[in-house]
């Protein structure tokens, strides 16, 4: 199915009143997905969502739409596992298409050093439900015969290890569709309200000043990206999370033949024909940490050119749009979700590069603990006390491409 | 007329004249290349793009026609295929250039611009089309002839105003232009017919595939081309893009402009197609801003990227909200260039070589990156190289292994910082296998400590490409001490020489002392000068000889002549793993994780709590005092080794961890590996099962717990 | 290419690490090119040793640099098709040419790029790319 003008989704935006039950900050993928899960779930529609700018506008409208469960280490794997089926039933649930699209991941290596890595993410995937085989060079040319299997000579193709269920969605139609889900049922939207401020009361957070004015609220989540870190400094938590930009790229449209996501950890380069044919490309993140939204032509030109050594047929393509997003990053690549120690505070953050793909089972899990009090099991091993209690969740799987 | 060459469009020859572009060519012979649409003739609409030699979304308007092109019009209804696999590679040149200004646009206001300044100028009419400001400020160009990267200290954006192309029934009919297409077309000796300029804005264009007449105010025209001269709207793409850089926007491109009037039919989008009537349903379904109004019609997401409907989507939503609405965030690129011309110049990051390189080549070993050099995985056999090392001499390439040169006289302070040991106890003349912990009490690095005979002076090795992030690390935390840094990474070729017959060899060219393990000493050898350094990473008697970059190869040779009748063989790293693995060695990044303390790795014998004020000291202390939740162990198994990664089970089918390093033990005789395995209850199992074959945990090392054949 | 000939050769160096102060009082054999790398560093081109400048100073003849020699045109072309920093009107330059490390010597009659041994192939293969 291809993209359209919007003849579906209808939204309803709300003024803020004065009090709610939930105060979710941050109108992305994930503030949305908790406020959706709130109301779909555990019939808690006395919510607000706050977005400072318009509703999917932040890193749920910049990344490269990439779904995917084959991360490095099992808690990861089965709540990635859990979030890309969950993603094909919110289709069905919302009655919205996201264009779910289930195009495969090949993952390709060109060093010892490579394929060590895609071996040991596999054997882990399949350890925990998310199908991987193996590819040799032969393989990935029927798979996807645009691959020049040498790269210009230079990074022979080893291994290639593909991820059946790896998937892409569009993204503004993931966001709509549970903003609508949500406001249908009685949630309420603000976008273009900043929060400016906490309410502390005894130690504990009760409400969000903004420059309309104060609003009382039972629970607070902060479901930022990439300014995670100056609202929870409001709350007087300290995360040890640092925001540095990623970019990535998109071609003009054309006919759709493309049909895996490729990826090339040695090169850092990852490339799908979007819905609406364009070739979308993405890298590593940016290495110096940065609030900066602006894009750079370092990555352009670097990008263009590590996509044109792996698939030649890229060449004559051209640049229609560069863009950056904020990926806030915690030190062991795995995201913190849930309490943080001031009560009445809670945090979904460290998306890093795999926010979006975690957008359905991050909103299920925290609207969980939201209504229940109790920290559900899949959520347990992000907690941000998992850095003072040495419990860290070093992922390789996650770190470089998406 | 017969012009001076002809191209072809979807076949047909298409007569030119030195200096038309294609768009001029096109419509001389009565062709519109996308069959309708208004014309600018300036690189705006996104009417006139064609395929041109097999490369799509030209536009024809800013590419001069030459002899023989193949111009095909883009499929309708569809996006142009995706190019055949086997397109050929055109080299694109970049061309850097250095000015302290520099002027888009070359119209009035530029030219003044340019003429106060001194500055050139960047125009699109002459084939230069600026695709975007980035930081420094750097304007990226594309020219027919290549890529200009202009680095600058301030940018003049006059890049003018955009001409209004109608929105209403019939806009993509042929036949319409914009007033500079029409001066344009008509200056190149374009006969475009009965012409009618309107200055309002048209009610409908008529006719079937051309325009056949205009309805403007109610009255109709009857004509062969209509100049659409409807106003304009300011040209400030660019310096939207480049806000916060240093940038001066002059002329039209930074007059304020009010909407045009908010049309009331017809395709607002012709990159997408929208229509007014999708926004309005759009916009009754709540997308009720700029960007969500962008985002749910799609406007302003296609080749134009909004050079079009912008300035409608404006008047659009303050007929609505009666307030103007910024337009939407303007990204790069301003004008499209392919992905050969964007990565024009670029190189894939070197790797460096080792001062072997050559000679491993000529041997006809495999090379691989790693640890970001290039490294020889294996000659020919890796048994034989194994073999070599456990049972006579064997020569392997250390060259990669960080190294510096520290001195001061807070040298020893500096090393006390950094590193877990009690620097103050290595003797001169001695050596120390240290770790250096990060602030969380987390393995960065491990490597070797040398104190020179000096006292105050030391030599440290550091893992093979891990010298640079230790340089900064070193620097940064010692930067308020008196000590002297030198990295000599890339300055000393390396060569362990290793097995049992190492010591024989080494006498034949001219090193016969003897030195203990874990000295060091400097002596000519084969008449090269080397520090001799006397260790065991193979398992085996070693001598690490560290010697000027430009003798490795006259080194390396000496040894195997001498060493011909010894049976040595350079082993590489594929041997080089596997004989470390029998010994226990962990290489830090393989079987190390972000999260290993010492104590999880089994290393926490490296860490002297007594040692003062070391970095990762606090967090030792207090990770300790937590319960251990995992363990890097030895395992061993009758089965074939299993890949590196392989996830291990408990007999009773739970998670226990993974693998990190594998390999078959020829002197075992059984699999040896290293393995992150969970603890449960607070006890690591003592078998788990890893691929379908039961793995012992043992102690480690696997081979020569005694250590008496490293000692030799 | 003939208009462009690069001359490649190996060259005797010694590099000094000293406190700067050390550094900047230095006097250096006659026939040295001194090339301060970093207020802290400084590598000495076609010697082979150097007087300590300071007690604790680090002398090191280092053998890891190889040096390119063009003609001023070929070195403006270098710097035009690879290098995106201006070179200097005369003497020392460092940044990245054609993504590798560089330090660029302006003479008068001719012009020096120098990398590390450990890029030179790849330095050379650029070079010899970017003057075709």
């Amino acid at each position: 199915m291809n993209e359209h003008p919007e003849a579906e989704i209808t939204l309803r935006w709300n003024e803020p009143e004065v009090s709610y039950d939930v105060v979710i900050v941050g109108g992305g993928g994930h503030g949305l997905s908790i406020a959706y899960h709130l109301a779909t779930r555990h019939d808690i529609t006395n919510v607000l969502v706050l977005e400072s700018g318009y509703i999917g506008g932040g890193n749920t409208g910049r990344n490269t739409t990439v779904i995917r469960a084959n991360y490095g280490i099992p808690e990861a794997v089965r709540f990635y596992q859990h979030s890309l089926e969950r993603y094909r039933a919110l289709e069905d649930e919302t009655g919205r298409a996201m264009m779910h699209d289930r195009k495969g991941l090949l993952w390709m290596a060109h060093s010892e050093a490579g394929v060590r890595q895609e071996r040991a993410r596999s054997a882990v995937n399949q350890a925990f439900g998310a199908e991987t085989v193996y590819l040799e060079p032969d393989e990935i040319a029927e798979v996807c015969p645009e691959v020049d299997l040498t790269c210009g000579g230079g990074f022979p193709t080893v291994l290639g290890a593909s991820f059946h269920q790896g998937a892409t969605a569009r993204h503004d139609r993931v966001v709509w569709a549970l903003a609508e889900g949500a406001m249908r049922r009685g949630v309420h939207v603000a976008p273009g309200t900043a929060v400016i401020g906490l309410v502390h009361d005894a130690g504990r957070v009760v409400g969000v000043e903004t420059a309309g004015g104060r609003i009382a609220a039972g629970t607070v989540v902060s479901a930022v990206g990439g300014n995670a870190t100056v609202l929870a400094d409001m709350a007087g938590v300290r995360l040890p999370i640092r925001t540095h930009p990623l970019q990535a790229f998109v071609t003009n449209r054309h006919q759709r033949r493309f049909d895996p996501i490729v990826a090339s950890g040695d090169l850092g380069f990852y490339v799908s024909q979007t819905a609406r044919g364009q070739m979308l490309l993405g890298a590593e993140i940016d290495r110096q940490p940065s609030y900066s939204r602006r894009s750079t032509h370092d990555l352009l030109a670097s990008l263009s050119h590590r996509a044109i050594t792996v698939l030649p047929f890229m060449r004559e393509l051209r640049v229609l749009r560069q863009w950056t997003g904020s990926c806030d990053m915690s030190p062991d690549y795995s995201p913190v979700m849930g309490d943080t120690g001031v009560d009445g505070f809670l945090v979904t953050t460290g998306w890093g590069t795999w926010g979006f793909k975690a957008i359905p089972a991050g909103g299920e899990v925290m609207a969980e603990r939201i209504a229940t009090g109790v920290v559900p099991e899949l959520m347990a091993p992000f907690a941000l006390d998992r850095f003072g209690r040495d419990r860290t969740l070093a992922d390789r799987g996650s770190s470089g491409t998406h | 007329m017969t012009g001076s060459g002809e191209f072809t469009f979807d076949g047909t020859a298409v007569p030119f004249d030195t200096g038309d572009h294609l768009l001029t060519a096109l419509v001389r012979v009565g062709i519109h290349p996308t069959g309708g649409g208004t014309l600018c003739a300036e690189g705006h609409s996104p009417h006139c793009v064609a395929e041109v030699d097999g490369s799509a979304y030209v536009h024809t308007c800013q590419t001069l026609a030459r002899e023989g092109m193949v111009v095909r019009a883009h499929p309708t209804g569809a996006p142009p295929v995706l190019p055949s696999i086997a397109s050929p590679e055109r080299p694109v040149a970049v061309r850097n250039i250095h000015h302290e200004v520099i002027v888009i646009g070359g119209g009035e206001s530029g030219r003044a611009a340019a003429a106060a300044a001194g500055a050139p100028i960047v125009d699109a009419k002459d084939g230069s089309e600026a695709i975007g400001i980035y930081p420094g400020p750097m304007v990226a160009v594309r020219t027919d002839d290549g890529m200009v990267h202009a680095h600058v200290n301030r940018v003049v954006v006059a890049t003018g105003a955009l001409p209004l192309l109608p929105v209403c029934p019939g806009n993509d009919l042929a036949g319409l232009y914009t007033p500079m297409a029409a001066e344009r077309l008509t200056a190149a000796g374009v006969d475009l017919g009965q012409t009618v300029r309107i200055t309002g804005p048209p009610d409908r264009f008529e006719g079937d595939i051309r325009v056949r007449s205009v309805v403007v105010g109610g009255e109709r025209i009857e004509c062969d081309a209509v100049i659409v001269d409807i106003g304009t709207t300011p040209n400030e793409v660019l310096a939207r893009m480049g806000a916060g850089l240093a940038i001066d926007t002059v002329g039209d491109a930074a007059t304020a402009a009010s909407p045009p009037p908010c049309p009331v039919e017809g395709t607002v989008c012709p990159c997408n197609e929208t229509t007014m009537a999708e926004l309005a349903e759009a916009w009754a379904r709540g997308f009720t801003s700029m960007e969500l109004l962008k985002r749910a019609s799609l406007a302003g997401t296609g080749v134009c990227q909004g050079a079009v409907c912008s300035p409608y989507l404006q008047s659009f939503i303050a007929d609505r909200t009666g307030s103007v609405e910024a337009p939407f965030t303007a990204r790069p690129v301003a004008r499209q260039a392919t992905l050969s011309e964007i990565a024009a110049g670029r190189h894939h990051p070197a790797v460096p070589r080792t001062s072997l390189h050559a000679i491993h080549e000529a041997a006809g070993a495999t090379m691989d990156r790693l640890g970001g050099w290039w490294r020889p995985w294996m000659y020919s056999d890796v048994g034989a190289e194994y073999d070599a090392v456990r049972n006579a001499v064997s020569l392997g390439d250390v060259g990669t292994l960080g190294k510096f040169i520290v001195s001061g006289p807070d040298a020893e302070a500096a090393l006390q910082r950094l590193i877990s040991t009690d620097v103050s106890t290595i003797r001169p003349g001695r050596s120390r296998y240290v770790l250096m912990l990060d602030e969380r009490g987390y393995v960065l690095d491990d490597g070797m400590i040398l104190r020179e005979p000096e006292g105050d002076r030391f030599f440290v090795t550091v893992t093979s490409g891990g010298a640079s992030v230790a340089e900064m690390w070193f620097r940064d935390w010692t930067a308020h001490l008196n000590v002297r840094w030198m990295n000599v990474t890339m300055a000393l070729g390396a060569i362990n020489v290793t097995g049992p017959r190492a010591p024989e060899l080494l006498a034949r060219v001219g090193f016969d002392e003897t030195l203990p393990m874990l000295q060091h000493t400097e002596s000519d050898i084969a008449n090269v000068p080397c520090r001799v350094v006397r260790l065991s990473f193979t398992g085996e008697v070693s001598f690490e000889l560290h010697h000027p970059f430009a003798r490795s190869g006259e080194l390396w040779h000496a040894l195997l002549d001498a060493g011909a009748d010894l049976g040595v063989v350079p082993h590489g790293l594929d041997a080089l793993s596997r004989l470390r693995l029998e010994k226990g060695h962990i290489i830090v990044g393989q079987d190390s994780d972000y999260d290993s303390t010492p104590r999880r790795l089994h290393h926490d014998w490296m860490v002297n709590l007594d040692s003062g004020n070391f970095i990762g000291r606090h967090a030792v202390e207090r990770t300790n005092r937590l319960a251990l939740d995992k363990q890097l162990v030895g395992l061993e198994s009758e089965g074939p080794a299993p890949f590196e990664g392989a996830v291990a089970w408990t007999p009773d089918g739970e998670y226990a961890g993974y693998v990190t390093s594998a390999a078959w033990s020829p002197t075992l005789d059984r699999s040896v590996m290293l393995a992150w395995i969970r603890l449960a209850d607070g006890e690591l199992p003592e078998e788990v099962w890893i691929e379908g074959e039961s793995a012992r945990r043992v102690a480690l090392p696997f081979y020569d717990p005694a250590g008496t054949r490293a000692r030799g | 290419m003939a208009e462009f000939a690069v001359v490649r050769e190996r060259i005797a160096a010694v590099r000094i690490a000293a406190t700067p102060t050390a550094l900047d009082a230095a006097r250096w054999p006659a026939d040295a090119t001194e090339l301060r790398l970093a207020p802290d560093e400084v590598l000495l081109l076609d010697v082979l040793d150097a007087a300590a400048p300071e007690p604790h100073a680090i002398v090191f003849p280092d053998t890891g640099w190889v040096r390119f020699v063009l003609s001023p045109a070929a070195g403006t072309r270098v710097f035009e098709g690879a290098a995106t920093w201006p070179p200097p009107a005369h003497g020392l330059g460092q940044g990245a040419i054609a993504g590798i490390p560089a330090k660029v010597i302006v003479n008068t009659d001719c012009w020096w790029l120098v990398v590390q041994g450990v890029l030179a192939d790849d330095f050379e293969d650029r070079l010899v790319e970017v003057l075709a």
